[in-house]
């Protein structure tokens, strides 16, 4: 499979996880057998979590909810 | 995670005051529910009580960040206000291992490194990931075209990866 940017940029939105069930499935399987998606897909995978440490609460915040560790 | 799977009730609160800012604030982004967020949180340690080893390798505060996002779209899907529009689907490869290049990191750090990428990537990867939407729906919302919204988020987030890990080629 020829590997332009938009068969890449794809792979990064899998990576993301904004792709519907449909789509991802399908390009899960090609990224499966293709070691430049796999490439791809294996440096951007951590990084696209990551942005989740974008909404961590301060300690300020956190100090005003609680602690409501699972018993 | 070693000493969770044998009940070591210590090393869970430590992993629970480590990370529970981060999933109750990626819940609460999410949801926009401080009972929901809650729930989130509790189902998420709970998870990681009862069953640690679908913990496998890698950074564990990328893991749990993307546990907590799926949690958080489950409850979106389950949201009968949101039936009209698909949420996205979080397909991981089991089969290819991710490279982990990011040392211990936290909120303050990733918001620096967003906030220095151009708005239009910035906004794209926030919405892609906290927003329970498609690129298809970014691009809506937006009014750029889809090609766009895609090369944005790639180029955005290979960028957000060399500023967290210098030592890595963007």
């Amino acid at each position: 499979m020829i590997h332009d940017n938009d068969l890449l940029d794809s792979v990064a939105l899998l990576a993301l996880g904004t792709l519907s069930a449909g789509e991802a499935k399908e390009l899960a399987a090609h990224v499966s057998t293709c070691d430049t998606c796999r490439r791809e897909y294996a440096e951007l995978r951590e990084t696209a979590a990551i942005v989740g440490y974008a909404a961590e609460l301060s300690v300020d915040l956190q100090a005003s909810r609680g602690r409501n560790r699972p018993t | 995670m070693a000493r969770i799977r044998e009940r070591d009730v210590a090393a869970f609160d430590a992993i629970y005051d480590d990370y529970n800012r981060l999933v109750h604030g990626i819940a609460l982004q999410m949801l926009e529910d401080a009972m929901a967020a809650e729930d989130v949180t509790q189902t998420v340690f709970l998870k990681i009580w009862d069953t640690p080893e679908s913990f496998v390798r890698g950074n564990f505060g990328a893991w749990i960040s993307r546990v907590t996002r799926n949690r958080a779209l489950d409850v979106l899907r389950s949201r009968a206000t949101r039936a009209e529009r698909e949420i996205p689907a979080d397909v991981p490869l089991d089969d290819v291992l991710e490279d982990t290049v990011f040392a211990r990191l936290d909120g303050e750090q990733v918001r620096a490194a967003l906030s220095a990428l151009p708005v239009e990537q910035r906004s794209a990867i926030e919405l892609g990931f906290f927003g329970g939407i498609t690129h298809e729906e970014i691009a809506r919302r937006t009014g750029a075209p889809l090609g766009t919204i895609k090369t944005r988020i790639r180029i955005g987030l290979r960028k957000l990866r060399a500023m967290l890990a210098p030592s890595v080629q963007s």
